[in-house]
Formats: C-alpha cells, sequence, structure tokens
C-alpha cells in the first residue's frame, strides 16, 4: 500500500497536441482542448495514444489566441469555484469579464479568425463573445458603412422606412 | 478581405444586434434583409432585446401640406445616468396598413401617436404604433376632445379625457409599467376597463 500511493507526486497531466492549417503542432492540456465540444465529442472515440487533431481551418495565429483563451477559462473555472468553496469572497467573474472584453478587442480580421475559429471547434461563451463584437461593429452605423465595414455588395433593396 | 459568415452566423449577429440598428442593417442587402424579415428572427430578436435595459423612442414629426414624416429617436441612458438622444431615421406617414384618407396626428407619448382619422363629426381616435404597426381604435366619441397634451410634442405620459357615446368615461393612458402599457378607461361606476396595447418601450420589429 505504501508503495503504491504516494500523494506528493502528480500523475503527469494528459496533454493533447492540436495541429493548426499550416501545420504547426500545439501540445495542450487536455481539459484546455476539451473546451471545444467538437474535441470533446470526438475524445472517446480515439484511441489512447491518438492525442492529435488536425484542424484544417485553424491557422496557427488564431489557435494561439484560442488555446490563450481556453487555458484562461480553466484557470478561472478553477479559482472560482476554489473560492466559493472556502466560502471567501472573489471578484473572479467580474475579472475574468474585463479579461475577455480586452482579449477580444482585437482588429476586424482576427475577430473573424476567432469568431470562425470558434464556430469549427464549437466554443460557446467564445463564439458568443465573439458574435457580440461584431454585432457591436453594426451599432451606429449608416447602412454604407455597415456594407465597407463588412465587405457587402449593395444589391439595392428599397428602404421601407426610410423617406428620402 | 472578403468575409462570408454563414447565414446561421449571420442570424446570430444580427440578433444580438439593438432593434434600432436593425432598421439600418434591414437594406444593407438582400441577405440581411430576408435574416431580418423572418419571423424567427423577430422572436430571437424580442426574446434577446427583453433582456437589455429598456429604451424609450420618441418621435417628432414636422408638417407640410400633403404629408408627416416623423423622425424617430432614442432615448438611452448611459454609464453614470447620462441621457444619450439619438436620431434612429424619418418615416412617412401614413403607412399603408393604416386606413387612413385624412388623419391629424394630435400628440406622441412614449413612441405611440394619438391619430385623429376621419372628417368631423365622424372622427376616430387611433393609438397607433408606428415601429409594430398596430393600432387599437378608440371608443367613438361624442363630444370633442380635451387633450392634457396638446400642441403635439413628445411625453412620457398623456392623459385624455373625453366623452363616449356610451358613458362619461375617462381616458387614460397609463405610464409604462414594467415596459407595457395599458389604455385605462375609468366608468362613472368606479370600474375600471383596460385595454392592452402592444406598445414595448424597446423597438421591436414585426414581419410586413
Amino acid at each position: 500500500m505504501k508503495d503504491s500511493f504516494n500523494p506528493s507526486i502528480e500523475p503527469p497531466k494528459k496533454t493533447v497536441t492540436l495541429v493548426s492549417s499550416d501545420g504547426y503542432d500545439f501540445e495542450v492540456e487536455e481539459e484546455v482542448a476539451l473546451e471545444s465540444q467538437v474535441i470533446k465529442d470526438g475524445f472517446e472515440d480515439k484511441a489512447v495514444d491518438d492525442r492529435e487533431y488536425l484542424l484544417f481551418n485553424v491557422h496557427s495565429d488564431t489557435l494561439e489566441l484560442i488555446i490563450k483563451y481556453c487555458e484562461k477559462h480553466v484557470s478561472s473555472r478553477k479559482s472560482i469555484s476554489a473560492a466559493a468553496a472556502s466560502s471567501s469572497s472573489s471578484n473572479g467573474e467580474e475579472a475574468l469579464k474585463e479579461w475577455d472584453e480586452h482579449f477580444i478587442s482585437v482588429d476586424t480580421n482576427t475577430l473573424y479568425d476567432i469568431l470562425m475559429a470558434a464556430d469549427y471547434l464549437n466554443i460557446k461563451s467564445l463564439l458568443d463573445l465573439a458574435i457580440q463584437k461584431v454585432a457591436d461593429t453594426i451599432h451606429g452605423r449608416s447602412p454604407e458603412q455597415i456594407r465597407k465595414k463588412f465587405n457587402i455588395e449593395n444589391d439595392s433593396i428599397i428602404d421601407p422606412w426610410a423617406s428620402e | 478581405m472578403v468575409i462570408y459568415f454563414s447565414k446561421d452566423i449571420m442570424f446570430e449577429i444580427l440578433v444580438k444586434v439593438p432593434a434600432k440598428d436593425l432598421l439600418r442593417a434591414k437594406v444593407v442587402c438582400k441577405l440581411w434583409h430576408s435574416i431580418i424579415s423572418d419571423p424567427n428572427f423577430v422572436n430571437s430578436q424580442l426574446a434577446h432585446s427583453r433582456s437589455q435595459p429598456p429604451e424609450i423612442i420618441l418621435k417628432i414629426y414636422s408638417s407640410d401640406y400633403f404629408e408627416v414624416i416623423f423622425e424617430m429617436f432614442t432615448i438611452t441612458t448611459q454609464k453614470h445616468g447620462i441621457m444619450q438622444v439619438e436620431k434612429i431615421c424619418d418615416m412617412k406617414f401614413p403607412p399603408l396598413q393604416f386606413p387612413c384618407t385624412e388623419s391629424t396626428v394630435k400628440a406622441s407619448c412614449n413612441g405611440l401617436l394619438l391619430i385623429f382619422h376621419g372628417k368631423h363629426p365622424f372622427e376616430t381616435l387611433y393609438v397607433y404604433n408606428p415601429v409594430t404597426r398596430q393600432y387599437v381604435a378608440l371608443p367613438s366619441m361624442t363630444e370633442p376632445l380635451d387633450m392634457s397634451c396638446n400642441p403635439p410634442r413628445c411625453y412620457y405620459s398623456w392623459t385624455l379625457f373625453y366623452k363616449t357615446t356610451l358613458l362619461e368615461n375617462m381616458l387614460c393612458l397609463e405610464r409604462f409599467i414594467r415596459g407595457a402599457l395599458c389604455l385605462l378607461l375609468v366608468t362613472r361606476s368606479g370600474a375600471d376597463i383596460k385595454i392592452p396595447i402592444h406598445a414595448v418601450p424597446i423597438l421591436h420589429l414585426i414581419p410586413n
């Protein structure tokens, strides 16, 4: 019994390798990768040794950001639940919100890349965050400005509300 | 860079856009127009907007001889209680659905219009919501209106007093209670008759 159980040695963290569309390997902890519903769903089907995921639609630049987001959320969740367990007050959720806001304040192209990747990997909270950010860019803009921003061709609809 | 979001993603994005911006977004392109006109979208947007802080819409109008043009404004309360007024768009009056040849706007309040329709002595009063394009006809009158809000401007509440053919009623448009507005008929006997009218101060879209 003594030999088989030693609490000071943690079992090695299980890792998963994510491969970006441009061929870079990212080794991440299993629980971080499981933030993606797509990876989670596929997880049971995988053989134990085969822990590599080819993400054909995600570029390494984007994947790096996505992993950063997932790592942050996994670690915050732990500290929030730890604070709740010891019933000490915590502004963890507030801080995480702020972190999210800072995280998603990126240029338009990066934002779209994140949105598409979050959709592809099915990371609900990140997808919501990105969608809200894109929705915010529509606010207060004229149709012409929106077209420019989203690169949409004007295929001429008669405006039922305008009085020009 | 040209971005092609799938229709599903675009749907999700537009649901999170405030309705006042959707009026403009609707004319961006055919795809957006079709998404925003979809009844499913309207329901989703409604559900989402109900979770947002309310905003009150006002319309001020200018009139030349033949037509009345409204300007739609929103008032939103920003951080630290600062009020922000923003123009949304101009609207022609009357919209096609409204059955009128001769109408006058008597007052506006919380985004609703009080409309006088028809020639004397057969006037009918309508309460009209230009956003949802719904209207309610008020009971017909025997005596001319005496309204507390004349000349027409924007008010946070109306109080109307007029006599109907059947009863001497006092008609009040109540203040917004929890975002909904009721017409309240106070009868002589003291009984209240409430006529609900769909007038939530958040701008909602309904399909044409």
